[in-house]
């Protein structure tokens, strides 16, 4: 895997921001930045590049739902591999992210071996 | 049944069939409006009972004074309370994350030291240069350091698990993020039922803390929340001097 891949990790708690910006590092990921919420992700992807987001669906301001639907119609963003790392767990919804392009679906309270496994299959294909 | 039926509307039938059979317009017209006066008045009536019922359990409602105390008090504490929860939690998942960062990097270090020296000390035995003491104690490192090594690996994983454990702040505080939003609603929607009831909720809205039943215990104390609480062990240190001195006079 390319150590290199610079992330962008959003979610409304500080904590998990923080539990998983400590996982990518024990994965060899060095470059991880965070945002609170939809609406501070959306220009900081459109500012500079990023190769991964991994976002949280329920935060107030933009949910990240609809961020993933920003990122799919922003011909710049349309291709960046995304994950929800979420508690949101409604079939449904599930099958609604999927269909707004989701690479990956993580459901909260998650291991660190669940999250590394599907990263690693998400970006298997981009490496 | 059929007697009251006939009792009560019969006469005012008879005239409209009359009137009716008679080709009597203003006749017919006027039993037409006797008939729909008399009905409307039965349902005035009723109208009037419920009305009356409604406003005095209106009243009885507003004036009651745990709902009073309830829109005014207990509610917006509760939201206090839950946010404090969240802070607290917030806190110690923090502060629980800090002592596994800087933990990480020891045991990350010790365990490298660890394998290190391990293979170092059996080549140092197996070049076959060591005395037997020297080679009994290289064995006895070698396995120390095997060991260390591994209960470092251990140590690491656990502290892995330490910070994945930590998610409990994000889960328990969305949901106790909705609760604040359901209590903030129930709060908007009392408040909206108790205004008009005059002198009561500003009455009540200042309802003295000392009305509070300690004897159960209240709980932990909640910034802006609870009145009259310690600062620190110190003071309650002082306090209960105080309170020894008092019992002794």
């Amino acid at each position: 895997m390319n150590k290199d891949l610079r992330f962008l990790v959003v979610d409304d708690f500080s904590t998990m921001r923080r539990i998983v910006k400590n996982l990518l590092h024990d994965l060899g990921y060095a470059h991880v930045q965070e945002a609170d919420d939809g609406k501070t992700a959306l220009p900081m992807l459109q500012a500079e590049p990023f190769d991964v987001l991994i976002t949280d669906w329920n935060m107030p301001g933009m949910p990240g739902l609809d961020l993933l639907k920003a990122v799919r119609s922003d011909p710049k963003l349309a291709k960046l591999p995304v994950l929800m790392l979420t508690a949101e767990a409604k079939r449904d919804q599930i099958v609604e992210a999927a269909k707004a392009g989701v690479n990956g679906y993580v459901i909260k309270p998650f291991t660190a071996q669940v999250l590394a496994e599907k990263l690693e299959k998400m970006l298997a294909p981009a490496a | 049944m059929s007697a009251t039926l006939q009792q009560q509307w019969g006469e005012v039938c008879l005239a409209l069939q009359q009137a009716l059979a008679a080709g009597d317009e203003p006749r017919f017209l006027a039993a037409v409006d006797s008939l729909t006066g008399m009905r409307e008045s039965g349902l005035w009536d009723s109208l009037r009972q419920l009305d009356q019922r409604l406003r005095s359990a209106l009243d009885q409602f507003r004036l009651d004074p745990r709902l009073l105390r309830l829109a005014g008090k207990e509610i917006p504490d509760a939201r206090a309370r839950l946010d404090h929860v969240l802070r607290l939690t917030d806190e110690a998942a923090h502060r629980t994350m800090d002592l596994v960062e800087s933990s990480t990097p020891l045991v990350t270090r010790t365990a490298a030291a660890a394998a290190t020296l391990r293979a170092e000390c059996r080549e140092a035995r197996e070049s076959g240069a060591a005395s037997p003491y020297w080679h009994e104690l290289l064995t006895r490192l070698e396995s120390h350091f095997v060991a260390a090594h591994a209960d470092g690996e251990t140590v690491k994983t656990n502290l892995v698990e330490v910070l994945m454990a930590q998610g409990f702040q994000d889960l328990s505080g969305q949901i106790i993020r909705r609760v604040i939003e359901l209590v903030a609603q129930l709060e908007d929607e009392l408040a909206r039922l108790v205004q008009g009831s005059d002198r009561a909720v500003s009455g009540n809205r200042q309802a003295p803390a000392e009305e509070e039943d300690t004897s159960r215990g209240l709980g932990p104390a909640i910034p802006g929340v609870s009145v009259s609480t310690v600062d620190g062990q110190q003071d309650v240190d002082e306090l209960l001097a105080m309170g020894v001195a008092m019992k002794g006079i």
